[in-house]
């Protein structure tokens, strides 16, 4: 049954974050990333499954949002088409206020991280959101996205296969085989 | 998975992982919608799905009957009231069944 108000409100105090970075980083848009934060809350009070506490809630929500997300992205598409938002700027303007010069390097690493993944095609870089952030198996994206796993698992591998070869690209030896 | 592999997904895992805190207004915004929604009352069935099913079956059972006084004694009444019997029964069956479902919904509704 769906999830009452007591714990929406627990959910959006608990993994209001972590949701809201995701929105951002899904929707690359500030003012969609607000929008998609507050439908998926709301999508909670009146969707017929239940969530449980006790399994991967955030990865629950995160994959509510890119429902959503998925439902909406005409409109999405179209407001872009009439006022282009540049990806990364606008997320990381706002990103950037909470942040300080002592882990510099490190968010440095982080924004190239995002970067890079920010530029991958839709259909990989939305499964990488989902299994990075969310921590969601491959099964789990799958039934997100209605798509079978095998196909998830393939573009997870696809998506990799680039990133390494960007970040190799950028100087992360970590990154390097 | 190899140890690249497993490099690799930590450095995405780090990159990509880092909340943001969403704007105050934002999140008050959605905890007031969130106490302002009211559930929608849900629908008391007018008739219970047993009391359906159980005038289907007298329905059923007149038809039976009716079928007999209309033509009474004959090889075609005698097939006519059989073939009528058994539709009749299988969809009073049916319905019983359909009613034992949604009664079972609904207990769960009321549990959960």
């Amino acid at each position: 049954m769906s999830v009452d108000a007591a714990t929406a409100e627990y959910l959006v105090n608990e993994y209001g974050s972590a949701l809201y970075g995701f929105c951002r980083k899904l929707t690359r848009n500030t003012a969609d990333a607000d929008d998609l934060y507050q439908q998926t809350f709301l999508r909670l009070l009146v969707m017929p499954a239940a969530i449980d506490l006790d399994h991967n809630p955030r990865g629950f929500l995160m994959a509510v949002a890119v429902r959503l997300w998925h439902d909406s992205q005409r409109k999405y598409a179209r407001r872009d088409r009439i006022a282009p938002v540049h990806a990364g700027k606008d997320v990381d303007s706002v990103a950037d206020q909470s942040r300080t010069s002592d882990d510099w390097a490190a968010r440095e690493r982080q924004n190239d991280v995002q970067a890079a993944v920010g530029d991958l095609p839709d259909k990989l870089r939305v499964p990488v959101l989902l299994y990075y952030m969310g921590s969601l198996s491959t099964e789990e994206i799958a039934a997100a996205l209605h798509l079978p796993a095998g196909t998830v698992k393939n573009r997870l591998f696809q998506a990799r296969q680039q990133l390494r070869v960007r970040l190799e690209a950028e100087g992360y030896d970590e990154a390097r085989e | 998975m190899t140890k690249h592999e497993n490099e690799l997904d930590e450095i995405l895992r780090r990159g990509l992982r880092n909340p943001e805190t969403p704007p105050p207004a934002l999140q008050q915004a959605v905890i007031r919608q969130i106490r302002a929604y009211q559930p929608p009352v849900t629908r008391q069935t007018p008739v219970p799905a047993f009391l359906i099913a159980l005038l289907g079956l007298m329905q059923s059972v007149s038809l039976v009957v009716f079928a007999d006084w209309l033509l009474p004694n004959t090889r075609i009444a005698g097939w006519l009231i059989g073939a009528v019997a058994v539709m009749a029964g299988l969809s009073t069956l049916v319905s019983f069944l359909l009613a034992g479902r949604v009664h079972v919904r609904q207990k769960e509704g009321e549990s959960s």
